[in-house]
């Protein structure tokens, strides 16, 4: 995670599979903005890394 | 502080919002259409609210996770009977705003098990005395606290008032029966969190959020304090201790 200017974004990008079509999302950047009233706990954080990670998706 | 953040975020057109909380929804749905947003929040009806225009078709730019808020009341008023010895009345302690539509859940879930039910108001941490006050002279011998950041954070003055004035309370944080409160149920936050990033994921992937039913927490956490129920004379059922996640010694 990181803040840039107010908002705090998480940037994952797509883990490089052999397959061609799934290959090429993965140039493309992606960001999550987190929003809540609190800092989100690191618990929840990691939980919810888990289930973008079923579908490919790592941090950074 | 919340709809700066929201404005921050749509300026920077990120792919996804995930938003924690009713404020948080709210904020997000006022600052875009278009990117989709990810809630999870647990204290909102999403078609009440206006964020959703049904579970099963969203239909806009916000799915995720919320509660079934009258299930929860049911299965915590539940456990309070199944606790409590002649339990027939219960006091239920929230914002009159905040947790309106918990309010509504409770007294629906309360009717259905023939329980009397008993809203007291509390809308700052120095309310909660009076408050408990109130159910006692009512003769509620039992209290479900609705959720808010508010409970949360006054949770072990609520769970040292409730032995002292000799009521049991329920609330769905588990962090209520660890700092000393009888009882807590609810959802696994956990589970939820790894739901919304396989949302994320879904839509990162392409899926539309308007087509992405609404889910509801499956895993619920029940964990009850022991030590607190020797403190009430409460004797736990057994088969309530097996069922227990964690019970505190």
């Amino acid at each position: 995670m990181r803040r840039i200017g107010l908002a705090v974004v998480l940037a994952v990008s797509f883990a490089l599979t052999p397959l061609a079509a799934e290959a090429q999302q993965a140039a493309k950047p992606l960001r999550i903005g987190m929003l809540g009233a609190t800092p989100i706990p690191p618990a929840l954080f990691e939980a919810f890394k888990q289930g973008l990670g079923q579908f490919g998706y790592t941090e950074g | 502080m919340l709809s700066e953040h929201a404005a921050e975020l749509a300026r920077l057109s990120v792919d996804v919002i995930l938003a924690r909380g009713p404020a948080a929804v709210a904020a997000a749905k006022a600052v875009t259409r278009t990117i989709p947003v990810v809630a999870v929040d647990l204290e909102s009806d999403p078609v009440a609210a206006g964020f959703v225009r049904g579970l099963a078709q969203p239909g806009g730019n916000i799915t995720g996770v919320f509660l079934d808020l009258p299930e929860l009341s049911g299965k915590q008023l539940q456990l309070l009977k199944e606790t409590v010895p002649r339990f027939s009345r219960v006091a239920v302690l929230g914002d009159p705003v905040l947790n309106a539509p918990q309010f509504r859940a409770t007294e629906v879930a309360a009717r259905a098990l023939a329980i009397q039910l008993q809203s007291v108001e509390v809308r700052a941490q120095k309310d909660f005395n009076d408050a408990l006050e109130t159910a006692k002279k009512g003769q509620a011998r039992a209290v479900l606290l609705l959720s808010s950041p508010l409970v949360f954070n006054s949770r072990a003055r609520i769970a040292a008032l409730a032995v002292e004035k000799r009521i049991a309370a329920v609330s769905m944080f588990v962090e209520f029966a660890e700092a000393g409160g009888l009882m807590a149920y609810g959802p696994s936050l956990r589970e939820s969190f790894r739901r919304c990033g396989a949302y994320a994921g879904k839509i990162l992937q392409g899926a539309k959020p308007g087509e992405l039913p609404i889910e509801r927490p499956e895993r619920f956490n029940l964990v009850i304090n022991l030590k607190t129920a020797k403190a009430l004379g409460i004797i736990i059922p057994q088969t309530l201790l097996l069922r227990a996640d964690q019970v505190i010694e």
